[in-house]
């Protein structure tokens, strides 16, 4: 990863994610289950296409994917993941547009399954 | 008929399938194509292996992915946003990762086929697990790691519908907290949880109470929930954390030290509180769907252990089938299908009430004899061509019975991790050093590491305690009383760290397949499922009155399992195996050039 593309992620963390994490504690709010004990802990099925979606050519950019999850966080009132979007795209045009060689690999820790 | 190419990609063990109409005509992950083991990238050489198989890109209809990419950054960036800002370091690396590969997967996809479809991630394991399985129908069971947000799911399935019924989300994942223990037993998480799953007959499961008072809590109707307090992996850069090594009282294990009692320990304890909740996950879907049989999928379920005290402690269970991939390389053909039942309207296959589709899980690429004797050629070996298929097996057999190791390379290579014949390293069961000779030896591997039976069909509940057949090597069964041996434990158990003291001591008539608490991880062979190599068993059976084989896969440590009939000699130069059994040809070590032989033990692979 060039040092471009890691100050451009760098900066959509500390500028957007940080922010939203905090007003989101300010709310009590969390998006993972980091409740107390239940009786069940069985839930209902979480899809975003209930189980398939056919996807026609002009679904299969970035620009079209970025539409559909929009889309989704729309259905949800997710207003909070709305406002990310734009910076998204933007980010993604970053991660993507730099005509750097690479500077060094992005160091992964040992660990990394669920996040990567 | 409709052609559909199903894609696993870019998480870990990447893979490629094709169905033709309910029929599934070819797999193969890329790991053995590129030689690198779990590979992950997209994967180009199994597809095109799987495009030649249905005779070009021009006849496929559909392609289909085996998860949501969205669904999943949606999970990925929610919980990102909930750790921040723990993970603010890592975040470059997600970012670049979900951002710049995941997302952009699906214009890749396009350029196969001109309709792509998006499978959920549990849904493809589900079919995976279900259409190709004899059943009309039955509950599934989906138990892994992570995909989107599902980590453990219970389906009903009947005919071609497959409707799913509830979900446990992550970060409460088994698959995650059976991750944490092979990681803090200094295991590579993702590839290693088998090795736990080994090492746990050598501990005593002391901390089940532990686990369950503070790290899991299992519910009586099969839900569960972890504490988070205790796993670092929500924010990417450990799978467990300081409260973890405070609760066992013991550090990680630095994976180039020894491994000690506390481990095996911990690895007997999260073995059986896996069991636990597997148990009664399985029991919960027998009892919402009203249904008699099970099918199960997800890298969970390559817990052969789990399944085979699965069966045996399920009186209500009539039948078990699990999909030989089940990992994520499984989810491309269990996509694949998906979209050939449910968007082309396929009918299930015709072996319904007899037989599964899965053909042997021989879906992988096989070779001429022409192919095969132009890379002898290039490296030079000596060889022999035998055309009578009967007498070149029994030369293998005599060689198998005789003490030597044989190499065995025939016909279309597997589907899935195991090795079932036709890509094996085969030993004579009895040699009483076998276990440690092999794997030290032979496979360069960990001297503990215990071996499967390959065993005729006919004869399997005679030896073990197993009613049912176990084709795909999937099922843990143990050896019946009477062919059991007593041996001394009592030093070991006393603290000795050195294994080989117990390794070598004769624990059965077959000990090189018997683990150390007189289990083993059981293929079943018949004559309808791979012909050539029942019939190497039956030769050897009839030589020795033995109707077992070790069969290891043919492969050294950290190296994928070998694919062509190039990676097959350069495995056998290798790795020092005595006779390399390879289409109709027979190669032996003893009859090499000195150059030759000289090059065993040249190439070594990172470990695993």
């Amino acid at each position: 990863m060039s040092r471009i593309e890691s100050q451009a992620a760098a900066v959509f963390f500390a500028d957007l994610l940080l922010p939203l994490r905090r007003a989101r504690m300010r709310r009590g709010s969390t998006y993972l289950d980091w409740g107390p004990r239940r009786e069940s802990y069985w839930s209902p099925i979480i899809s975003r296409t209930g189980g398939m979606e056919q996807l026609s050519a002009t679904q299969c950019s970035f620009s079209a994917a970025l539409a559909l999850l929009e889309k989704y966080w729309s259905e949800q009132n997710e207003r909070d993941l709305l406002q990310l979007i734009s910076h998204l795209d933007r980010l993604y045009r970053d991660l993507t547009a730099v005509d750097v060689q690479q500077e060094s690999a992005p160091t992964l820790p040992e660990f990394v399954y669920p996040l990567f | 008929m409709s052609t559909v190419v199903g894609i696993s990609a870019l998480y870990h063990d990447s893979a490629a399938a094709a169905v033709i109409g309910n029929e599934v005509v070819a797999a193969a992950q890329e790991e053995r194509f590129s030689r690198r083991k779990h590979d992950a990238r997209f994967p180009n050489d199994a597809l095109e292996f799987c495009l030649a198989h249905v005779g070009g890109r021009e006849r496929v209809d559909a392609v289909a992915f085996y998860e949501d990419p969205l669904l999943a950054f949606d999970r990925v960036l929610r919980n990102t946003i909930d750790v921040a800002p723990d993970g603010e370091a890592l975040w470059p690396a997600i970012a670049a990762s979900q951002l710049g590969e995941k997302l952009p997967v699906l214009e890749r996809l396009q350029k196969i086929a001109p309709s792509v479809f998006i499978v959920d991630h549990h849904v493809s394991h589900m079919a995976s697990a279900f259409y190709p399985s004899p059943f009309r129908d039955a509950a599934i069971v989906v138990v892994d790691g992570v995909g989107e947000w599902a980590t453990t799911s219970i389906a009903d399935a009947t005919d071609v519908d497959i409707t799913p019924l509830s979900q446990i989300h992550y970060p409460h994942s088994l698959g995650l907290f059976y991750g944490a223990f092979t990681y803090h037993c200094g295991l590579k998480v993702n590839s290693g949880e088998y090795k736990l799953m080994g090492l746990a007959p050598y501990g005593t499961p002391r901390y089940v109470n532990l686990i369950l008072d503070h790290l899991i809590d299992l519910r009586a109707d099969g839900s569960f929930h972890l504490n988070t307090d205790y796993f670092g992996f929500l924010a990417g850069n450990r799978a467990t954390n300081a409260a973890f090594e405070t609760l066992f009282d013991c550090p990680r294990r630095d994976p180039e030290t020894q491994l000690t009692a506390v481990y095996m320990d911990l690895a007997a304890s999260a073995q059986a509180v896996l069991n636990r909740a597997m148990f009664g996950i399985a029991r919960r879907a027998l009892a919402v769907t009203g249904r008699q049989h099970l099918c199960l999928a997800g890298g969970v379920a390559l817990n052969c252990v789990t399944s085979g005290e699965l069966l045996r402690s399920m009186t209500e269970l009539k039948g078990l089938w699990i999909q030989p991939a089940a990992g994520d390389a499984g989810g491309a053909l269990g996509a694949a299908l998906h979209v050939a039942h449910r968007h082309f309207g396929c009918a299930r296959h015709a072996g319904i009430g007899r037989i599964d589709a899965q053909k042997g899980s021989l879906l992988g690429p096989a070779y001429s004899d022409e192919q095969i004797e132009r890379a002898l050629k290039e490296e030079g070996l000596t060889y022999h061509a035998v055309a009578d298929a009967n007498a070149h097996s029994l030369r293998v057999a005599q060689a198998l019975a005789e003490g030597q190791i044989v190499a065995r390379f025939d016909g279309s290579m597997e589907f899935g991790p195991r090795a079932l014949g036709n890509r094996s390293i085969l030993a004579d069961p009895r040699r009483p050093d076998g276990q440690s000779y092999i794997n030290l030896r032979i496979k360069f591997r960990e001297s503990w590491r215990p071996f499967a039976p390959a065993v005729l069909a006919e004869h399997a509940a005679t030896y073990f305690d197993l009613q049912h057949d176990s084709p795909y090597m999937l099922l843990v069964a143990y050896l019946r009383e009477q062919w059991r041996e007593p041996f001394d434990k009592s030093s070991f158990v006393e603290g000795d760290p050195d294994m080989m003291k117990l390794l070598n001591q004769r624990r059965s008539f077959i000990p090189a397949v018997t683990h150390i608490d007189y289990s083993a991880r059981i293929q079943t062979v018949d004559p309808d499922t791979n012909p050539s190599f029942y019939r190497l068993l039956q030769q050897f059976f009839r030589l020795t009155g033995c109707p077992v084989l070790v069969n290891t896969s043919f492969n050294v440590r950290g190296e994928p399992i070998v694919c062509t009939p190039t990676d097959a000699v350069n495995c056998f130069v290798n790795a020092g195996i005595d006779l390399l059994a390879i289409g109709r040809f027979l190669i032996y070590r003893g009859q090499q050039s000195a150059a030759v032989r000289g090059r065993e033990g040249s190439v070594e692979y990172e470990p695993d």
